[in-house]
């Protein structure tokens, strides 16, 4: 029987894995917008979790506990990339050129614009509560901080980017307006 | 007049991301509708919410992390010895089954023996419902034949004797927790007289030890000793018996 229930919990482990994984890369795409690393990121989750399945009792918390290990993986990548920084603070460069602001049209585009100036950590609560749907409580639990800080977090983040966007979308407004040509 | 109520903006994000009870949702709700500024902001808060979906639903997942892969060569070879393994394993174990066993939808889950009196004898019935789950299913299932049975009978001449032995967790059917199936088997219990209830001794002591309390059983369930013990013996004496 104890085989039989091995069996059926790595089958159910195999198949849970492979359906949140889009989810997990679109998280991670949010996070640090760009697809090669949101890539590797989704890859160290997934190995970190089937080397660590034992580790996780309850298959039904098996969402957030693998946003938890996606979360980690993005920290140790930050880590590397600016061991000085505070990474809950850390805001990432907009490496904008005016091709690339050319080529923004889409109100998609203006909102990834936005969210890529939000500090990581604001980043990372409003994308797990806007895209995953999780509750605070689970947000703090993935995340690694009080619920208090996921309110204020998710608050400044929602404020932040109601600013850029309205900024955005005048400047984007403004720039249509030059592309308009009457012709005779 | 309504008094108008200063909601934070954390308080209006919980709103939107619907953390707040219904108490809580109401009374927002109702403040909405007496106050336009506030209307304004939990609109603007909403579409927030919204855009941020929007725009993260088209990102596009390459194909190596998206859940349904096409099967390689080698995936589809490894899937069709484990489905040939049990097409043979199935074939066989229907086969051995069917010798015992005669086609019926409980059947299919339930492990049955008759002894040849009973094929014999035509007065009555004597039958042994066995479950050792907490499977709710499985108790229903029980609950359903047991009652049919009950009720066909006490229509006919012949005699039911039925008797339905709980061990293991099967317990979790006569512990009196005011589930439905606790409910149902009691009122079984008090319109049929032919109907007796049992339970596993050496179970009841186990789980009442590990939980150092007594546990509260239905009324008139009866205490045997030990479950094998019970089958034995009534297989001994001619009674058919099913284990769900």
């Amino acid at each position: 029987m104890k085989a039989l229930e091995f069996i059926c919990r790595s089958t159910t482990f195999k198949k849970q894995l492979e359906e949140i994984r889009p989810r997990l890369y679109k998280v991670a795409y949010s996070w640090c917008h760009a697809a090669d690393i949101a890539d590797d990121l989704v890859q160290d989750t997934v190995i970190k979790a089937i080397r660590n399945a034992n580790s996780l009792r309850d298959m039904k918390k098996m969402n957030s506990w693998l946003f938890t290990i996606l979360s980690n993986c993005w920290r140790d990548y930050l880590r590397k990339q600016k061991p000085t920084d505070d990474i809950d603070e850390c805001i990432f460069t907009n490496d904008d050129t005016p091709e690339l602001a050319h080529e923004r049209q889409s109100i998609t585009d203006i909102v990834q614009q936005a969210v890529t100036t939000l500090p990581q950590g604001q980043r990372q609560v409003l994308s797990l509560v806007d895209l995953e749907g999780f509750s605070y409580t689970e947000v703090a639990e993935i995340v690694g901080i009080p619920m208090g800080t996921v309110m204020s977090r998710l608050n400044r983040a929602r404020k932040a980017l109601s600013e850029q966007l309205l900024e955005l979308k005048e400047q984007n407004v403004l720039r249509q307006g030059t592309y308009i040509r009457i012709v005779k | 007049m309504h008094s108008k109520k200063q909601y934070s903006d954390e308080h209006l994000n919980a709103f939107i991301d619907n953390q707040l009870d219904t108490t809580e949702k109401a009374a927002i709700l109702d403040a909405i509708r007496h106050d336009a500024e506030l209307s304004q902001r939990v609109c603007t808060l909403q579409k927030l919410h919204n855009l941020v979906q929007l725009t993260y639903q088209s990102v596009e997942v390459p194909e190596h992390h998206k859940g349904t892969r096409t099967p390689t060569k080698e995936t589809k070879y490894r899937w069709g010895v484990v489905a040939s393994f049990f097409l043979v394993f199935g074939a066989i174990a229907g086969w051995l089954s069917n010798q015992a066993m005669n086609p019926n939808s409980l059947l299919d889950i339930a492990q049955v023996t008759h002894s040849p009196d009973h094929i014999n004898n035509t007065k009555s019935w004597n039958l042994m419902l066995h479950v050792s789950t907490a499977d709710p299913r499985r108790l229903n299932i029980v609950l359903n034949e047991a009652e049919s049975l009950l009720a066909e009978y006490a229509k006919s001449s012949l005699k039911l004797n039925l008797e339905i032995l709980t061990n293991q967790e099967g317990l979790t059917l006569v512990t009196n927790n005011g589930k439905a199936y606790n409910t149902r088997l009691q009122n079984l219990q008090q319109k049929y007289a032919n109907l007796a209830v049992m339970v596993c001794g050496e179970t009841l002591n186990k789980i009442q030890d590990a939980q150092g309390k007594k546990l509260k059983l239905l009324p008139n369930t009866k205490i045997v000793p030990s479950a094998i013990s019970q089958i034995a013996d009534r297989q001994k004496n001619g009674w058919s018996y099913i284990r769900i």
